[in-house]
């Protein structure tokens, strides 16, 4: 029972390593910024502008990281299940 | 399950009779109106600082009647010496979590929506276009209100309402950060803040506001899987909740 806590910390540390959409994408999202300079910050809605980085790494924008959410999404629900059914056992 | 059913409307009922949520949804109603009156330079600027601005204002709203709703209502019980029966004859603790949970999450739920629709509205009147993606946001939020929720039922059961504020309020904060903004907090020790950031759900997935206000297209994929990941990470902390509950000794 004293592994509870631990298993909890464990994987919920799994579910959220390399969680930074940043860390984790493509050159061509990185890259995208360099290709433009300061006098091109005017821009019509929808489209990326300099200094956009931020924005276009958001979770909204970064689809090499919805992957990682729904992995997170049943680990969470793995982690719920096992937390709810130990919990039981050591109340009983 | 019935009677967790029964006990989600007692308590839906007993909320709506309270001062606290009706409190709440009418001063985010008078900041989405007083967020309008703002000047702008155009139309374009001003659709822009609205949605951005209200959907900001409805996501605090979000927190407050998390706060509003939930903190008190076990160390209530506890105080009025109801729980005891309760749980000792009726329900179970987990109905009993539940049952509050889903009362409380019923009352939020429409407060947010009607928070949501008074903005729509605000749009309409002053001639904005409103965006298409504003009802799946909507849920975003709900599924968001909802994860703050279970949180605060989790710190309920072992702190008192006024520390449960702070916690809640902090962990919201943090949490909204990406990694590397936490990692900015103490940029001398990164690995520990890494570590740390670790540990901390990541609700900068419900930041939907920019997308909005910047006339960006969200795919449906990604309102359904965010809200996907805010019921799990609801259901995570339902469950260290219950843990903690089962572990009380409510004498």
């Amino acid at each position: 029972m004293r592994a509870l806590p631990l298993l909890v910390l464990v994987l919920l540390c799994g579910c959220s390593l390399n969680s930074d959409p940043v860390d984790n994408a493509p050159h061509e999202v990185l890259g995208e910024e360099c290709d433009l300079d300061h006098e091109h910050r005017q821009h019509e809605a929808g489209h990326a502008c300099s200094e956009t980085r931020w924005f276009f790494t958001q979770p909204w924008a970064a689809r090499w990281y919805w992957d990682k959410l729904l992995r997170d999404g049943f680990v969470l629900l793995a982690l719920a299940a096992a937390v709810t059914l130990l919990s039981r056992r050591r109340g009983s | 399950m019935k009677g967790v059913l029964v006990f989600s409307v007692m308590t839906l009922r007993m909320l709506f009779r309270k001062r606290t949520p009706w409190g709440i949804l009418i001063g985010v109603l008078l900041a989405l109106f007083a967020i309008a009156q703002v000047p702008s330079f155009s139309v374009g600027n001003q659709g822009r600082f609205i949605l951005d601005f209200g959907l900001f204002g409805i996501e605090l709203g979000a927190l407050v009647l998390a706060l509003g709703l939930a903190a008190n209502l076990f160390p209530q019980d506890r105080e009025q010496r109801t729980v005891m029966p309760l749980v000792a004859v009726p329900l179970s603790r987990w109905q009993y979590l539940l049952g509050r949970f889903l009362g409380a999450a019923m009352v939020q739920a429409s407060a947010l929506l009607v928070s949501c629709a008074g903005l729509v509205v605000i749009l309409l009147i002053r001639g904005i276009r409103v965006p298409g993606d504003i009802l799946p946001a909507t849920v975003l939020i709900v599924s968001e209100g909802w994860f703050l929720l279970a949180t605060v039922f989790f710190f309920s059961f072992f702190t008192s309402p006024p520390l449960n504020w702070p916690l809640t309020t902090i962990l919201f904060v943090l949490s909204q950060m990406s990694v590397r903004d936490f990692v900015g907090l103490a940029p001398s020790s990164p690995d520990l803040m890494r570590g740390l950031r670790l540990l901390l759900p990541h609700a900068d997935v419900f930041h939907i506001k920019d997308p909005l206000a910047h006339g960006f297209d969200v795919a449906p994929q990604f309102f359904a899987l965010a809200v996907f990941y805010g019921l799990c990470y609801t259901a995570f902390m339902l469950s260290l909740a219950l843990a903690v509950f089962r572990g009380r000794d409510l004498k």
